[in-house]
């Protein structure tokens, strides 16, 4: 008998050969690379060492570890803070205005995200806007120096993820049967306990994929930290970055590489096991 | 349903506030007549005029906007092709592939920049446009896969059935009823990755190379070194154009709605 | 008889090791009328699917008109369907929907026209050329797939249990006219339900599936009337299944001793054994309650439910059986808890589960 099973294989060829030439080859790559030896200069041998590893023990780089896992770790906290009641209420809306609001949220992909940073810089400079503003109103003496500061970058990092977590959650509350929370309200319930103990956990994967969609880019969004806080803070993506180009020490940036992936692939792990979810909620 | 109350609406004005201050702020100094973003002097087009004449600038935007299609397009084809495969086919590696396949978004920009510079040096690919392209459309394709496997798990299946039922082959069938049911799906999912792809710069700084540029990088390297405010009026055209073609999109729609 | 269009010869089909169709067989002549009938789960739609070329078996054969279809794919067999969630494509109008199949035979647009009007003033439809599925109710979603399907004069229409999402008034609309269709047409319809009265109402021939096999084929009284198994009694007819053991034999009867009593079944076949167990199917409607309890069997009432315009009661036996009986109009003689006498007559018993036939 003729097998008609697999007519679609050829559809999937070229995303096969897509896939494991550019996404499987590099990271094997990466890995492969992670083990090899630095002879300096870009230049490095196949000789395997763990010493690229043993390097990231060092204090220094340890320091880099925890300074981008504390920063991602305040950011994703305020986007959670500020990003699941602006989507909760959003869910709640007419549909019109529900419309409305994605499209507000939407929008200002379109402008480069590095412009959208440099409207803060324009407001935050120390002759800035927001200063003469304070200035001028005699509230301020002295302009402050907002700029190139750790809360500059939180709040580069916040405004960069925050629609994100807006639209994870939201697209959580809107598939929420409001039913069940008048239900809970009959039985009984304050808002506040019908909030803890329906609507909460109903919207959890939504909140969870927000934080794994903010909490994944900002260990790597290296240029918010380079821009908004000058060369202050180091972080793991800068110390790659800086590695890949003028350190010239591939194996170590690889080594770096693997153990910022391996964090953030256990931490999806987490996400599927809490929530048994497959996919993350929101943009797709 | 009970409806939102005054102080939440007045929480999504605020932070939406909040999130458009910036953007005022690059359109109003766009018009800014003095060169340095610090203080305001009055309204001039002259940063328009000079974006004109700004080739490098131009360059970059010329480049971001081939390399956003074109990455799309690409991204498009084999995304669009291997989710219909993917829900047609049994093999064994499947679950494995569509794992793989979405990576790009699962793992930090940096990393992926970083391993396709290591890559394409390995190759001995000439850092330029094409690596740019192949970068692109890596990030691009896990858009377009999501979108239209989701679209295609709410496809009601018996539709493609019917066609074949009614003597269509299962190319015809393709192209008359799977395509054209998918195709917002593609469209959005399209839409988004071109958003994504215009706006890289963590991935493109890796593997432009030195003498190509795009539009983000072009921006990255200024807000390091010093930023022209050709720069703000170049944002505020293409916030223009985009708002114009959502206009044009929501009212086109709408008088074929009416006809 | 008339001549055969479609015979299933020994078909097999297993999903992941779990068998669908245990190796069915069948013979279907040209104008038929044919419903296959069977509880959700029964293999029903697969053979179906496999008619029609959606599904391959993994063994047997399908012989459309004597040549061997098993292997060819839907779209070049003569076959058509008319899908159980009716499957309108959702971005063409009616007539496009309607006109699909034949634009796929590249059939000039003027003759195009003209079938599609033929074919939606067929189904009552006229005027909603350029109306799109959604516009549509679900009778007219129903109607519009059904011209769709004839649109391409399939030797055959399949029917997935087409009237599945229709409400009970419209569902008896549809069956008149889906047998006026047929009847009209002279094609072929294969159709699928789980509603035994649809089956009887419509079928020229029944098929009652179950667990992939293909239990009883007949007519609509031969299934109801003479049903073959206790499945079928059971399904089809709602019958009573009482286990007996044979006491003696009488010219075209037999004398079974049944819940502590005896009783007459009517028995053509070959003289049964004395003492040889045996299954009775008793439908519910010929159990004769008799209150004042002057003879047959004894039970008690347990339970009284009206509906449909139908009394029945459950009957607990002595043995702690239960039985079903029926009967129309409310009956205030007999309450629940009262001690009643039952009987049958024996032309209204069969025997089923026999091997051989009577």
């Amino acid at each position: 008998m003729k097998k008609r099973k697999n007519q679609g294989l050829l559809t999937v060829l070229p995303l096969y050969f897509f896939t494991l030439l550019f996404v499987v080859g590099p990271l094997l790559y990466m890995i492969a690379l992670s083990f090899a030896t630095n002879k300096g200069g870009y230049g490095f041998s196949w000789r395997p060492t763990l010493e690229n590893y043993i390097r990231i023990l060092e204090p220094v780089y340890l320091q880099t570890f925890l300074q981008s896992f504390r920063l991602a770790l305040t950011s994703t906290f305020l986007i959670c803070l500020l990003g699941y009641p602006f989507g909760y209420f959003m869910a709640k809306l007419s549909g019109k205005w529900k419309g409305r609001l994605m499209l507000l949220i939407m929008l200002p992909f379109w402008v480069n995200s590095l412009i959208r940073l440099y409207g803060w810089i324009i407001i935050f400079q120390t002759k800035g806007a927001l200063n003469n503003l304070l200035l001028q109103l005699g509230i301020l003496k002295e302009p402050l120096k907002l700029l190139y500061s750790y809360p500059a970058i939180v709040l580069g990092m916040v405004y960069a993820l925050l629609p994100f977590m807006i639209l994870s959650v939201y697209s959580s509350a809107e598939k929420l049967d409001w039913s069940l929370v008048e239900a809970a309200r009959d039985l009984g319930a304050s808002p506040f306990r019908a909030f803890c103990t329906v609507t909460l956990p109903l919207t959890l994967p939504g909140l969870l994929s927000g934080v794994i969609l903010s909490f994944i880019p900002s260990m790597g969004l290296f240029f918010i930290a380079d821009i908004l806080g000058g060369n202050k803070i180091v972080l793991v993506g800068s110390l790659i970055q800086d590695q890949m180009t003028r350190g010239s020490n591939w194996p170590f940036a690889a080594a770096l590489a693997v153990v910022l992936a391996v964090l953030t692939t256990l931490l999806i792990a987490l996400y599927r096991k809490l929530t048994n979810v497959k996919e993350l909620e929101g943009f797709y | 349903m009970k409806k939102n109350g005054w102080l939440s609406k007045c929480y999504l004005g605020i932070l939406l506030f909040l999130m458009y201050l910036p953007i005022a702020f690059v359109i109003l100094y766009s018009f800014n007549d003095s060169k340095l973003a610090v203080s305001w002097r009055g309204y001039s087009l002259r940063w328009y005029a000079a974006l004109f004449q700004n080739e490098g600038m131009l360059e970059a935007l010329k480049n971001s906007l081939i390399l956003g299609i074109a990455s799309c397009f690409l991204a498009a084809l084999i995304g669009t092709l291997g989710a219909v495969g993917l829900s047609k086919v049994h093999l064994r590696s499947k679950g494995i592939l569509e794992y793989v396949a979405l990576l790009p978004l699962m793992i930090p920009e940096i990393i992926l920049g970083m391993v396709l510079l290591a890559f394409f040096s390995l190759l001995q690919l000439p850092m330029g446009m094409l690596t740019l392209l192949i970068a692109h459309t890596v990030f691009c394709v896990p858009y377009i896969l999501m979108e239209v496997k989701a679209r295609l798990a709410g496809m009601d299946k018996s539709l493609e059935e019917a066609a074949l039922d009614l003597g269509a082959t299962p190319v015809r069938t393709f192209f008359d009823i799977t395509l054209p049911l998918i195709m917002p799906a593609v469209a959005s999912g399209a839409l988004l990755a071109f958003a994504m792809s215009m706006d890289d710069v963590v991935i493109s700084v890796f593997v432009n190379g030195p003498r190509t540029n795009t539009l983000p990088i072009k921006v990255y390297t200024q807000l390091k070194t010093g930023v022209t405010p050709e720069i703000n009026a170049l944002c505020t055209l293409m916030l223009a154009i985009t708002l114009l073609v959502l206009l044009i999109y929501t009212l086109v729609k709408k008088i074929l709605k009416k006809a | 008889m008339g001549e055969i269009l479609l015979e299933l010869k020994n078909v097999k089909k297993a999903f992941d090791g779990v068998g669908v169709l245990e190796g069915v067989s069948l013979s279907i002549e040209k104008g038929e009328f044919i419903t296959f009938l069977g509880p959700s789960g029964c293999g029903k739609t697969t053979t179906l699917r496999i008619i029609a070329g959606l599904e391959q078996p993994q063994e047997g054969q399908v012989l459309l008109e004597g040549k061997d279809v098993t292997a060819l794919p839907p779209h070049q067999r003569d076959v058509n369907t008319v899908f159980q969630n009716y499957a309108l494509f959702p971005h063409m109008n009616v007539a496009d929907n309607i006109g699909y199949g034949l634009r796929l035979k590249k059939t000039p647009k003027d003759e195009i026209r003209k079938k599609v009007k033929e074919m939606l003033e067929l189904v009552q439809l006229s005027g909603y050329e350029k109306r799109k599925p959604q516009e549509l109710s679900g009778g007219q979603k129903q109607r519009v797939a059904i011209a769709r399907a004839l649109a391409n004069n399939p030797k055959i229409l399949l029917l997935d249990e087409p009237l599945g999402a229709l409400d009970l008034q419209l569902r008896r609309a549809m069956q008149l006219e889906l047998k006026r269709l047929q009847k009209k047409l002279g094609i072929t319809f294969i159709y699928i339900t789980h509603d035994q009265e649809e089956a009887i109402n419509m079928s020229d021939r029944i098929v009652v599936m179950n667990e992939g096999l293909f239990e009883q084929i007949g007519t609509p009284d031969e299934v109801y009337n003479f049903p073959k198994s206790s499945f079928v009694a059971t399904f089809v007819g709602n019958a009573n299944i009482i286990p007996g053991v044979v006491e003696r034999m009488q010219p075209g009867q037999a004398l079974v001793s049944v819940c502590g009593g005896k009783a007459l079944v009517r028995w053509n076949g070959k003289d049964l054994q004395p003492g040889e167990p045996v299954t009775l199917a008793v439908r519910s409607e010929n159990i004769e309650i008799d209150e004042n309890c002057g003879c047959g069997l004894e039970a008690l009432v347990e339970e009284k439910s009206f509906s449909g315009g139908m009394l029945r009661m459950t009957l607990r036996l002595p043995d702690g059986q239960q039985i079903i009986a029926s009967r129309y109009g409310i009956d205030a003689n007999v309450a629940v808890g009262q001690k009643i006498c039952f009987r049958w007559s024996a032309s209204n018993a069969v025997l089923v589960d026999r091997k051989e036939t009577p």
